[in-house]
């Protein structure tokens, strides 16, 4: 038998069918529920994503983080109780649907996740429930209007993968404070404009190759819900800069209106 | 639960053969096996890894679109470990693997609330034989791309024929020098992959190999054999290093590099490459 190294919390936690027959976690008493989606196409590499914000918030045992693989599988029922949505989920379909089975012959076309109706709920969530929005890079180019509203930004542009200065940070903010300048070896940089003065820039990026600057993170309230924007991320090399994983750690619990905890990898390889 | 650190390439080599070994999980029917090989269609069997280095999601993508204009070839992709197994190869005409020996595990499904990860490794004393057997005794094709070299066994080395060195940084490579007098690489021009890792390997026995192409890292400058293949018994193996990103399979000469190298292997006479718009999935 295959040695299992991660039991799921599946069958502890008694999850059940949604109304429409798709799977959802309900909150525990007491615990952090955590959605998280992301992009999982030729350029995007959704199993890198899920590992690396796991690996973040590995030490917070009771923090849930319910990953959706599948756009296919996701549903706004599973939204009604999170605490946090962290999405990298740019416009595209699944390149395939994965829940075929573990041997696929012919494959079949997956689903998109920006549909009318995970965006309305998405939007709800967080301005009338609260839940924190943690958006990162590929959400950025989202394609919906209204999403871009609630992150208050225009639409963004990519670039080629090259190294990414992250400068320019802001010191007088909790999720930044501290934290040094560093440096991505490997990135698209997104380079966007925010549409509104009163957003907090978070820091700033410069392109290496193309010498491009924009800035790179931002935060705001939007009704009873905080969000992060958050544009590196396209690899996993992003998310081996220590200073990155100190901001992730560091935004999930500003969005979720928590006291910031120290996180217990942090450290300024730099400056 | 604190979540395991997944392996790394560089952590594969460094583990003995005998943990390795100790790690081997045949897991014949654990799911349903594909259906047996229907007269007359070619069957491909696909095995790559998908890791934080590695997304098959893409490379399954592109090796479906090369061939897809061959409706009589069935591919087979194996996304999770479950479904490999000796029987799965057993009646293949072609395996191609993009894997390294790392013993991680991804399970494909809707919802997760873990990682999941299982002890694994595709070149596990069940497999690795099988494969051996089956291109030498049966006669099957095997084209090795990538990380395939990275096995971690020295008996899958002889038998590909390389010592495999390291990548350095993920760059720019220029793939140059293709072999004008072998049906994979004639006529084939030098081209740039954007981005990309570039293994670099030595070849075991130079009287037995045939270098079908070599390799130049921008950055680091290093110089290597890039692609190559060779005889074993009754079948063929060509071994192929570009295919770390997408980005490779973005350049026409090396899908048609690829749809060439496939037929080679099978023994079966090449056919012209397809127009691109005659390689859509959808």
């Amino acid at each position: 038998m295959a040695e299992q190294t991660q039991k799921s919390r599946r069958s502890e936690s008694g999850a059940r069918k949604g109304v429409s027959g798709t799977m959802i976690w309900p909150k525990i008493s007491g615990e952090t529920k955590i959605v998280l989606v992301s992009d999982w196409n030729d350029r995007h590499n959704g199993v890198a994503f899920e590992i690396a914000i796991r690996d973040i918030f590995k030490t917070k045992s009771d923090w849930r983080i319910v990953a959706v693989r599948d756009a296919g599988a996701f549903t706004p029922a599973l939204l009604a109780d999170a605490d946090l949505l962290i999405a990298n989920r740019g416009p595209d379909a699944d390149l395939f649907k994965l829940t075929e089975g573990g041997i696929v012959e012919s494959p079949v076309m997956g689903s998109r996740f920006w549909t009318d109706e995970a965006t309305r709920a998405v939007i709800a969530n967080v301005r009338d429930r609260g839940m924190g929005f943690l958006a990162l890079h590929a959400t950025a180019d989202c394609g919906r209007t209204d999403i871009l509203r609630l992150l208050d930004i225009e639409p963004v542009v990519t670039g080629e993968p090259q190294p990414v200065w992250v400068r320019n940070l802001n010191h007088d903010h909790p999720v930044t404070s501290g934290v040094g300048k560093f440096h991505i070896r490997l990135d698209e940089q997104v380079a966007g404009v925010l549409r509104s003065p009163d957003t907090v820039i978070l820091f700033e990026t410069t392109g290496i190759h193309d010498k491009r600057e924009s800035v790179g993170g931002w935060c705001r309230t939007e009704g009873k819900g905080r969000v992060v924007g958050l544009l590196p991320g396209h690899a996993a090399e992003a998310y081996e800069a220590p200073e990155y994983r100190t901001i992730i750690w560091r935004a999930a619990h500003w969005a979720m209106k928590r006291d910031i905890l120290s996180y217990p990898e942090e450290r300024n390889t730099l400056y | 639960m604190p979540i395991p650190p997944a392996p790394t390439r560089r952590t594969v080599l460094k583990a003995s053969l005998a943990a390795a070994a100790a790690t081997v999980v045949p897991t014949v029917g654990v799911e349903a096996a594909p259906r047996h090989k229907a007269p007359g269609e070619t069957k491909i069997v696909v095995m790559m890894g998908h890791d934080g280095m590695h997304n098959d999601v893409s490379y399954e993508m592109a090796i479906r679109s090369i061939f897809a204009s061959k409706k009589d070839w069935r591919i087979w992709a194996a996304r999770t470990n479950k479904v490999i197994s000796p029987e799965l190869i057993a009646d293949a005409d072609l395996i191609i693997t993009q894997r390294f020996g790392d013993p991680y595990e991804w399970n494909p499904e809707g919802l997760a609330d873990g990682v999941g990860t299982e002890r694994y490794t595709l070149y596990n004393d069940t497999m690795a034989p099988a494969m051996i057997a089956n291109v030498r005794d049966r006669g099957m094709g095997w084209l090795a791309v990538h990380n395939t070299i990275w096995n971690g066994r020295k008996d899958l080395e002889d038998f590909i024929g390389v010592d495999a060195e390291l990548h350095q940084e993920v760059q720019p490579v220029i793939y140059k020098q293709f072999n004008q007098e072998h049906p994979v690489t004639k006529g084939i021009e030098p081209f740039c992959v954007n981005l990309d890792e570039q293994f670099g390997v030595k070849i075991k026995n130079p009287g037995e190999t045939t270098i079908l192409f070599r390799s130049l890292a921008v950055h680091d400058r290093r110089d290597s054999v890039g692609g190559w293949c060779l005889q074993r018994g009754k079948g063929r193996v060509i071994g192929l290093l570009p295919g770390h990103l997408e980005w490779c399979y973005r350049v026409e000469a090396y899908c048609e590099v690829f749809w060439r190298a496939a037929f080679w292997a099978m023994r079966r006479e090449i056919e012209p490459f397809p127009k691109s718009g005659d390689r859509d999935l959808w």
